[in-house]
């Protein structure tokens, strides 16, 4: 949308094709857009798993398992060591993702 | 020269250098709004990262967070924990939201979500959000600064002339360069900040302990309760695993969508720069740990600290420090205020322009006439926040406490956005709404939640089911319009 277009009015961009906008909109979550590959969509639907793993790690009751201040880990009390581990295990999973889609939107990102 | 005047001489050195670095960009960028707001879309990757790197962590982090090591120990943990996170949403967000700013020359967070919902209203309600949520954070920035130098000069700088002196650098480089100029101070800035906390995080505990492991050693031998998560509450009693692991959830939900943070997604350079500058996050938040070690070494080294956000600037102070380094620290402090300030009075003053006043004011959508509009207000802005931090008695704390969990409620709209079609403007602005008042409501009368959890929690609940109800209820949105969104 352009400064002189206000969210009312229909979009300057032409968009998808007649025919895809014809179509009913689906009802659930949407999380690919049409053509996405099915590797991409694979390596990313585990990261999400990563992260919520991640997630759960850093909070009640898991965190509670390892929120002691010994034994220490490469000097820090092992409640720090941990969350610094996640920190890790979420870097290390951001550039495996990374690694799969470094290819998309490359012509774009050239041009 | 004494240790005070040495500092200040390395303080105002900083100043100058990072308004040279903030003068400098404006020369290049073009003078336009889309310059102005969003670098002509050609941030690339050193800027980006260490813009939203230094954005994020502000004089609550180089203050704040080594007192809260200091006073509440391992709760601290909890800010490391929900960074881990947070920025995780914007490696699929951003991209998306950059390519629809190429496409539809949005530049604004607001701007896309009413585009999206085909809501004025939603663009007005998140402009006012924004305006009421950013002026508390920056005048917090400006009193931290203010601070820092009234310390330093030991009173002989009033605070409120060290806050003019550090924002008047500020708001010249951001009138002139705009966003560019934001980016490469916070550049400089971000690299001054982390090699600042991390020569202190190592240099005291070995100082004062003889390294990090001796120092951990000695507090979980006499104080074994502050390295026991979740740690101490705000009056040192324990606190609740409830309390900290809703403050982690919420935090890192409500983290990607400060508007001054999420709105870089449209001055990046390509989805390959903002994909990179996620993945490299990581590498800038673990600077959280030397900036929680500079509080853990003072615990049993300086007892008695008190407010415990003073502990390093008393640190410095005790342990009598070279006057250069005294003034190098100070001068990192310092960036870290003002790398948070300057992005959120461009943001504040762009959001409250192109959102809350262009779309019903016919006359600002010519693209000078706006660009001129926003310069205005980051003055008006800077002035406003000003007021507040050396004359109001309002408690900002409070305003800015509220803000956390005002900011996740932005959450399920910008989702709902992008992966729900069926997502309707009526749907999304009445579940921001409710979404709001719930959290508001809890945070003003915490004896009424029926846990005692995080009150963006319980805002987040009854945002999610308003939004879901309420869209399924009214007339889905035009196809066309909710496919570019989707489909992006």
């Amino acid at each position: 949308m352009s400064i002189n277009q206000e969210p009312g009015e229909p979009t300057r961009d032409p968009g998808p094709s007649n025919k895809a906008a014809a179509e009913p909109l689906p009802r659930g979550l949407v999380f690919f857009p049409p053509g996405t590959p099915q590797a991409v969509r694979r390596r990313r639907v585990l990261f999400v798993y990563i992260v919520i793993v991640a997630a759960v790690a850093l909070v009640w009751p898991v965190y509670s398992w390892v929120a002691a201040p010994r034994p220490l880990i490469l000097g820090l009390p092992l409640g720090l060591a941990w969350v610094v581990g996640w920190l890790g295990v979420v870097f290390g999973a951001l550039l495996w993702l990374y690694r799969g889609d470094r290819h998309l939107g490359e012509a774009e990102d050239d041009g | 020269m004494d240790v005070g005047m040495t500092a200040l001489v390395v303080c105002a050195l900083y100043l100058v250098v990072t308004l040279v670095t903030g003068l400098l960009p404006g020369l290049r960028v073009s003078h336009s709004v889309t310059g102005y707001v969003a670098a002509d879309r050609s941030m690339n990757l050193l800027v980006l990262y260490f813009v939203l790197g230094a954005s994020v962590f502000s004089s609550f982090a180089f203050l704040g967070g080594p007192g809260w090591a200091y006073s509440r120990g391992a709760a601290a943990f909890y800010i490391l924990a929900y960074g881990t996170l947070g920025m995780v949403p914007l490696y699929f967000f951003g991209p998306r939201t950059r390519r629809l700013g190429g496409r539809f020359g949005f530049v604004t967070q607001a701007e896309m979500l009413a585009h999206r919902f085909d809501s004025r209203a939603l663009s007005a309600v998140l402009a006012l959000v924004t305006v009421v949520t950013l002026v508390p954070y920056l005048t917090l920035q400006m009193k931290g600064a203010g601070y820092i130098l009234s310390t330093l000069s030991g009173g002989a700088i009033s605070a409120p002339v060290g806050a003019a002196v550090t924002y008047g650098v500020v708001v010249i480089y951001v009138l002139a360069s705009g966003v560019l100029g934001v980016g490469w101070t916070n550049t400089f800035q971000g690299m001054f900040m982390m090699v600042v906390a991390w020569f202190l995080g190592l240099y005291l505990p070995w100082r004062l302990y003889g390294g990090v492991g001796a120092m951990f050693e000695r507090l979980a031998t006499e104080r074994p309760e502050l390295l026991t998560a979740p740690g101490l509450g705000g009056d040192g009693t324990a606190w609740s695993w409830w309390a900290y692991s809703s403050a982690v959830l919420v935090s890192a939900v409500g983290f990607s969508m400060w508007p001054h943070f999420f709105m870089k997604s449209f001055a990046a350079k390509s989805d390959k720069v903002l994909r990179q500058t996620v993945v490299l996050y990581p590498t800038f938040q673990i600077f959280l740990v030397p900036i929680l070690l500079i509080g853990f070494s003072a615990v049993l080294a300086y007892p008695g600290i008190s407010p415990a956000d003073t502990v390093l600037p008393e640190l410095l102070t005790r342990l009598e420090l070279s006057p250069l380094l005294v003034g190098l620290v100070c001068a990192g402090a310092l960036a870290a205020s003002m790398s948070s300030g300057d992005a959120i009075l461009h943001a504040a003053a762009s959001v409250a322009v192109r959102d809350g006043a262009a779309p019903f004011w016919p006359a600002l959508r010519d693209d000078h006439r706006q660009r001129s509009m926003i310069r205005a207000l980051v003055l008006v802005l800077a002035t406003v926040a000003f007021y507040f931090a050396v004359a109001s008695k309002i408690s900002i704390v409070a305003l800015l406490l509220g803000a956390y969990g005002g900011m996740a409620q932005i959450f399920p709209v910008v989702f709902a956005a992008f992966y729900w079609p069926r997502a309707t403007g009526k749907g999304a602005l009445a579940g921001l709404l409710a979404g709001g008042v719930v959290n508001c409501f809890f945070l003003v009368w915490p004896a009424a939640k029926p846990w005692p959890m995080h009150e963006g929690v319980y805002g987040l609940v009854a945002n999610v089911a308003v939004l879901v109800v309420v869209s399924l209820l009214t007339r889905p949105q035009d196809p066309e319009r909710v496919r570019a969104h989707v489909d992006a």
